[in-house]
């Protein structure tokens, strides 16, 4: 080999190891949680139907979408299980984001959420962040009443115990894309992963 | 099984929740006002609320508090069971199954009084994946000497047959455990004694007790808060009544069943407990809005009372009340309904019941701030369109007692 071969040669492992102690020292792609700034926040509106759910990166805000949680006159009771919106406060998850929740239950993106119980009341279970939609993200429409995998109108977004974000059908906007799209660039992992404080609830931002 | 009928009226618990091992702190401060600072009794009956035909009808809120009557709340560990006041070891409370079935329930002969407790039940704050957060014990109440010893452990929802049978669920590892799937399986005690007879046959669902028809037994699956609604015959005997759909009201003579389904809380389904068959169903629309309910409420005879609220939320706002209803002819009507007018700025009726005088009894609740919520009830006269608010308590530290026909087949 020849000192110039010799030297190029070094040059060329010099930039490797740079290269790999820079990859080392930059920051690991930030995972959800709110512990890196990647989380999301529910404000219950005035109704069921009309409440905000908005998505942190690096605590800077990147989505805010229309989303609902609860149904019935006693939509903002959180004491109420199936009726009642989500009790305020922090939530983990278990599973992370997934396709399916027992398919014939809830089908599409679904994201899981720890169980949680307002002070004094019983405990709220089986929470979802989720949609109207099928296995393969479409819609399924058969007839003219509320079909459970179709988005048909703003009455959708009433839930029985989770929050519910639109479909792009009928008009509405792509909200569980984007949440989608947010989660995944935020590494968010699928399947029995765990999550902590991935979402808050409440009328206040939340304490970070 | 053989099993006779009688009459007798049920004091019976509904969950809210409490605190753990028998706290019932936080009834504290005066009472509030449920019509949200409305003057005497004069809320003006709104002209858009009362329809011609006087089929809706507005009520006039008392703003003086009346005096608690046997039923609904059951403070300081406080039930009421036949005319007498048992103190109770612990305040009843079901951290599980919530408000979704009677937290305590007298036998029939008014004798023994069973209900669910919790041990080790702080909240859920803190708690990690599959971590203990509590133990369920359902308690047996000798009603005269006062003995209130443990009945079953890992076990709630207890719901008694007029004859005496213990129905309950077990859970299958004997604690609720966080955020994970808690199964149970559905148990029936013998008044006579014996080993548990076991009902159901899944390993992997959660079962909660409802209550009975007659000698069926109503029972809930629950994924989560999705409700299936499920009549027992026997062991190993059942049928489903509805999917996506829990109980109204079970009829006073036990042979059928009024069911809402859980997507819209507005359509109605009318069965029979022995085999299922669909006799009406349908909504209860009016030029207000189609008439919701949520689960709990009674029916006597061929009337029914339901707490709820007509509209839809959105275009048609919600407006608070309880409606009579008739099954009559195998048709289900609207006969009256009684808003009930609040200037708070949420109100929401939850569950209603008939009482002994031909009063109308309501539990109601008003968010406050945050998860604050205040619970109270109220006594109505539906021909009169009158309300008396009694017994506020904030954030459902108290069981919620009453009476009501959660044994369906005590009355004929």
């Amino acid at each position: 080999m020849s000192t110039h071969g010799w030297r190029l040669q070094m040059s060329l492992v010099a930039v490797a190891v740079g290269t790999l102690v820079l990859a080392l020292a930059a920051p690991a792609a930030a995972t959800p949680g709110a512990g890196n700034g990647n989380y999301m926040w529910y404000k219950p509106g005035t109704q069921a139907t009309n409440g905000t759910l908005r998505a942190y990166t690096g605590y800077y805000q990147g989505l805010s979408m229309t989303a609902g949680s609860g149904s019935t006159i006693n939509w903002n009771n959180p004491c109420i299980p199936n009726a009642g919106r989500l009790p305020n406060g922090w939530y983990n998850t278990y599973n992370g984001h997934h396709v399916d929740h027992k398919p014939d239950l809830i089908r599409g993106r679904v994201w899981g959420l720890s169980d949680k119980a307002a002070p004094g009341c019983p405990a709220r279970t089986g929470l979802f962040i989720h949609t109207e939609e099928t296995t393969d993200n479409g819609q399924y429409c058969p007839t003219s009443d509320d079909d459970p995998y179709c988005w048909e109108n703003g009455d959708d977004y009433k839930s029985i115990g989770c929050v519910k974000i639109s479909h792009p059908n009928n008009g509405f906007p792509n909200s569980v894309g984007s949440l989608h799209s947010w989660w995944h660039g935020g590494a968010g992992g699928a399947n029995s992963t765990y999550y902590s404080q991935i979402l808050y609830v409440g009328t206040s931002a939340p304490p970070l | 099984m053989m099993r006779g009928r009688g009459i007798a009226a049920a004091v019976v618990v509904l969950a809210v929740a409490a605190c753990g091992g028998g706290e019932s702190a936080g009834i504290t401060g005066a009472p509030a006002d449920p019509s949200g600072g409305a003057a005497a009794g004069t809320e003006a009956v709104s002209s858009t609320v009362v329809s011609a035909d006087g089929q809706v009808v507005e009520a006039v809120v008392s703003d003086v508090l009346g005096v608690a009557p046997v039923g609904f709340t059951a403070q300081d560990g406080l039930v009421s069971v036949e005319g007498r006041t048992l103190s109770l070891a612990y305040q009843p409370m079901d951290a599980l199954a919530g408000m979704l079935v009677p937290e305590a329930v007298p036998t029939f002969d008014g004798k023994t009084l069973y209900y669910t407790m919790w041990e080790g039940w702080e909240g859920l704050d803190g708690l990690q994946e599959g971590e203990v957060g509590g133990v369920p014990v359902i308690r047996r109440v000798d009603v005269a000497g006062g003995v209130d010893d443990e009945f079953r452990r890992g076990s709630y929802a207890a719901a008694v047959s007029v004859d005496g049978w213990v129905a309950y669920v077990e859970d299958l590892d004997g604690a609720y455990r966080f955020s994970i799937p808690n199964p149970t399986r559905v148990m029936v005690a013998s008044p006579g004694g014996g080993a548990d007879e076991v009902w159901s046959t899944d390993s992997d669902i959660r079962y909660v007790t409802v209550g009975w028809a007659g000698e069926v037994l109503l029972a809930y699956q629950l994924e989560g808060e999705y409700v299936r609604t499920v009549a027992f015959y026997g062991p190993r005997e059942s049928r489903l009544l509805i999917d996506g759909g829990m109980v109204v009201a079970i009829s006073s003579d036990g042979t059928k069943v009024l069911l809402i389904e859980q997507e819209n809380w507005t359509r109605f389904v009318v069965e029979g407990v022995s085999d299922g068959a669909v006799l009406w169903s349908g909504e209860i629309d009016t030029a207000l809005g189609p008439l919701s309910c949520l689960y709990g409420n009674d029916w006597e005879g061929d009337r029914i009372v339901v707490a709820g609220a007509l509209g839809d939320g959105g275009r048609q706002p919600y407006v608070p009340g309880f409606a009579l209803l008739g099954f009559r002819d195998g048709i289900l009507t609207l006969e009256r309904f009684v808003a009930v007018p609040t200037k708070a700025d949420y109100l929401g009726l939850i569950a209603a019941r008939f009482t002994p005088e031909g009063k109308i009894r309501l539990l109601a609740s008003t968010t406050l701030a945050g998860d604050d919520v205040e619970f109270w009830e109220m006594v109505c006269d539906a021909e009169a369109a009158t309300c008396q608010p009694v017994t506020p308590a904030r954030n459902g530290y108290f069981g919620v007692a009453e009476v009501n026909n959660w044994s369906g087949g005590t009355r004929p």
